[in-house]
């Protein structure tokens, strides 16, 4: 081993001194696997340089872990994923808005009574479009103990429990019929912010699209959290009505600015398509402004006009109404140039950094000034709604000119800014002092969201950033015209930024992710006592010990009581008659780590995962005589595949 | 504007060449355009001649993502040309022709219209960032289409 080290070793001076154009030096004597050299597998390989310190800085050898987690939306898939750094090893598909079956997700009684708790006008949704998953956090800093995500497509919220990285609510609401800007958390977690994106009737009325200004609103809804029992309470819920002006992504104000929140808009022309009726299409129609409106909002002070009553009861939802909320001195504007998109809050607090999307500038926003504008009510008129405008010039620090599609921001400890610049596909690394752009480095290809090491708190650690990019092309094997997206880790910690990893992503539009230091993670692996429903965390009613199980025929049906140990169920011979309604409950009894069961009764689309100590119910109408092989799906032991059963349904 | 997006190129070039010593970065450039003209001067000294190999990818690519906006012809007529507002350009326009340069062409190749003041429904091409040949090839097809 000790001349391996050394080649390292002589890397590492040769990085020291950069630049070098010579071409990679063979350190000689270094041995790996079959006798083959350093430099020689390096030759064989196409290696460079940068790419050995690529892999010495990601590849983690078998049983060491990750120094950090990122929660990564899975897109259309509507689920998380869990990923290590620097490993980039994919850890978990947490199922969310759609059914799993790993998980047994929507494929027995409490996650299908989860997946229908998001029903929207009655009708399940079986996929989601998740966006912006939104980690718990206390004083603004992350606490690793819940995460939230949305589904753009049908305004869902979602709740995870890290305790065990297991989805617990689902809620949504019929106020709006799309969002963007969420899910944003307040400092304290006391909200989950849920904004609109494609303004729409309010309450889902009908209102033709040619009465937009009149009849078509935004909205931002504040889900209240209680973190105490790990729920959202729709009851103590609020929203405020916005101007139809396509709200995009929010943040939520910190430290100095904490108690205000902030949206920005894309569509102050609300402009609404047409292209077939003479109108221009929506791309155009919305771009056609210089500025667009940075929404500044005092939910602190809203929270104490929904206490007052001043609200009016839309399709169940407490709404202050946009006049109220004008009255109040709630809400206000500042112009953003043009058609931006991030809007993100400094660690401090004290800078809102809006992305240009069309205009080559971040935008910095003083807080304070903001603050100063409003107390002095010194405004440029107001819009056709009549929200307060603060003059654009007075309300910013500064600009900083990043390059071509500058779109979301993320922090690191020493005070720079790093920029997804889409158009470029690059990521600009910039000084907040200074406003000057420090370095980019190249993508690919097509970056959206980018994520610095808990980098949208109040302290972040940059260390990492992962370029979430929207287009992969000529990166990985041709697998067909679909291809995955690509998450790219890059190293902050050195002077210059490296790019030293690709991560495929075989799924649509994971659009944004969080990066957690692992050990604020503190999740459980055994579920105690055995006999837990894995959404309320406490012990099924219908939990089943070893020495209980039993058949019992009730009015409702058959109610089987059973159990799972490695490597039999019990009872392991089922037997009902034709349109009997069976009800299974199935505790599994291990309390080992990693001793997970699976059941299924074939052809019958059922399928539970059972933890250990987990307890699944499965309700089904047994309507078709036959005799069907109930096993269990987990190789669990050697003797797995005798761990089956038979459930035969009798005819009539 | 025009003018931000020309200051921004005209800044781009010290700082891309501060960054030009990482060797990682070189096989995919992808710099700024400033960091292409330099990544290839001794081609680029020679306007007109041009690779083969590029010569046939640049068709390649003109007849995949160029054609369904511009048209085969580069009449600005392909089939989706009609929800455009402003329409593609027309590259047999001697007019056009005459009213862009070939950096203008070779820059909204490769960073789309946005980079140019021109519409951003024309888009980026990321991955020719890192490929100055075939961008090369690709301006020099679109002039040979002027009527």
């Amino acid at each position: 081993m000790k001349p391996v080290w050394k080649a390292l070793l002589l890397f590492g001076t040769m990085f020291a001194a950069g630049c070098s154009d010579a071409p990679a030096a063979s350190p000689s004597g270094g041995s790996i696997g079959g006798g083959s050299s350093l430099s020689t597998l390096m030759q064989a390989r196409g290696l460079s340089e940068d790419d050995v310190t690529a892999a010495l800085k990601t590849y983690t050898p078998t049983g060491k872990k990750d120094e950090y987690l990122i929660f990564a939306s899975g897109g259309h898939g509507g689920n998380l994923i869990v990923i290590g750094v620097p490993s980039m090893r994919i850890l978990k598909y947490i199922a969310v808005f759609t059914p799993e079956p790993w998980q047994g997700y929507g494929y027995g009684d409490q996650t299908n009574a989860l997946l229908k708790e998001g029903s929207r006008n009655g009708k399940e949704m079986t996929w989601g479009d998740m966006h912006h998953p939104a980690l718990s956090e206390t004083k603004g800093d992350y606490d690793g103990q819940f995460i939230f995500v949305n589904d753009k497509a049908n305004a869902r919220v979602a709740v995870v429990n890290l305790k065990d990285f297991v989805t617990t609510q689902i809620v949504t609401s019929p106020l709006i019929q799309s969002e963007h800007g969420s899910t944003f958390v307040t400092p304290d977690t006391d909200y989950v912010i849920e904004t609109a994106q494609y303004p729409a009737p309010l309450g889902g009325r009908y209102a033709d699209v040619s009465k937009f200004d009149d009849e078509y609103r935004g909205a931002s809804i504040f889900w209240k959290f209680d973190r105490t029992k790990g729920r959202i309470v729709p009851e103590e819920s609020w929203a405020v009505e916005l101007p139809p002006y396509m709200q995009d992504l929010s943040d939520a104000g910190k430290l100095s600015s904490d108690g205000w929140a902030f949206f920005n808009s894309i569509n102050t022309e609300r402009s609404y398509g047409g292209n077939m009726e003479g109108k221009p299409s929506l791309e155009s129609g919305a771009s056609q402004n210089d500025m667009d409106y940075l929404h500044l909002f005092n939910w602190k002070k809203a929270e104490a006009v929904v206490k007052a009553g001043k609200t009016k009861n839309i399709a169940g939802m407490r709404v202050i109404p946009l006049q109220t909320a004008i009255d109040e001195g709630l809400l206000y504007f500042v112009p953003e140039p043009k058609s931006p998109h991030g809007v993100d809050v400094t660690p401090d607090g004290k800078e809102i950094v809006v992305g240009g999307k069309l205009d080559t500038h971040v935008t910095v926003y003083s807080f304070e000034k903001i603050m100063a504008l409003i107390d002095q009510k010194k405004f440029d008129g107001t819009d056709a709604y009549g929200v307060p405008i603060l003059p654009f010039q007075d309300a910013i620090r500064g600009q900083c000119e990043i390059g071509l599609g500058p779109l979301h921001t993320q922090f690191d400890a020493d005070g720079n800014a790093y920029t997804s610049v889409f158009i470029e596909s690059k990521v600009a690394k910039w000084s907040l002092k200074d406003l000057k752009v420090i370095e980019k480095i190249p993508v690919h290809y097509n970056i959206g969201h980018l994520l610095t090491a808990e980098g949208d708190t109040v302290s972040p650690d940059g260390k990492y950033l992962v370029a979430m990019n929207k287009w992969a092309i000529d990166r990985f094997n041709d697998v067909g015209p679909l291809l995955p997206q690509n998450f790219q880790l890059i190293d902050l910690a050195t002077p210059k930024m490296q790019l030293l990893y690709d991560l495929p992503i075989p799924l649509g539009e994971p659009h944004y992710s969080q990066m957690i230091k692992a050990d604020k993670i503190h999740a459980i692996d055994i579920y105690k006592p055995a006999g837990i429903n894995a959404l309320t965390h406490e012990k099924d009613p219908f939990a089943v010990e070893s020495g209980q199980e039993r058949i019992e025929r009730k009015a409702d049906g058959v109610h089987v009581y059973m159990t799972a140990i490695r490597s039999h169920f019990t009872p392991d011979i089922v037997r009902v008659k034709e349109g009997e309604t069976v009800h299974l409950h199935i505790t599994n009894i291990e309390q080992a780590k990693d001793a997970t069961h699976g059941f299924t009764v074939g052809s019958h689309n059922i399928h539970v995962s059972l933890e250990p100590g987990k307890h699944s119910n499965i309700t089904f109408v047994a309507d078709k005589p036959g005799v069907y092989p109930m096993y269990c799906t987990e190789f669990c032991s050697a003797l797995h595949l005798e761990m089956a059963g038979y459930f035969l349904v009798e005819p009539k | 504007m025009k003018n931000t997006i020309l200051g921004l190129m005209l800044m781009a070039s010290p700082a891309l060449a501060s960054t030009a010593c990482s060797k990682a970065a070189a096989p995919d450039a992808g710099g700024g355009p400033a960091a292409v003209a330099a990544a290839a001067p001794a081609k680029a000294a020679s306007p007109t001649a041009v690779d083969p190999a590029a010569e046939k990818e640049a068709k390649e690519i003109f007849s995949n993502r160029c054609t369904p906006c511009h048209g085969p012809q580069g009449g600005g007529d392909g089939p989706a040309s009609a929800g455009f507002d402003p329409h593609p350009a027309n590259f047999n326009a001697a007019q056009w022709q005459s009213s862009v340069t070939d950096e203008h062409i070779e820059q909204i190749v490769q960073y789309g219209g946005a980079a140019v003041g021109k519409s951003a429904a024309m888009p980026a091409n990321p991955d020719l960032m890192s490929k100055p040949d075939v961008v090369k090839a690709l301006r020099m097809h679109i002039r040979s289409l002027k009527k």
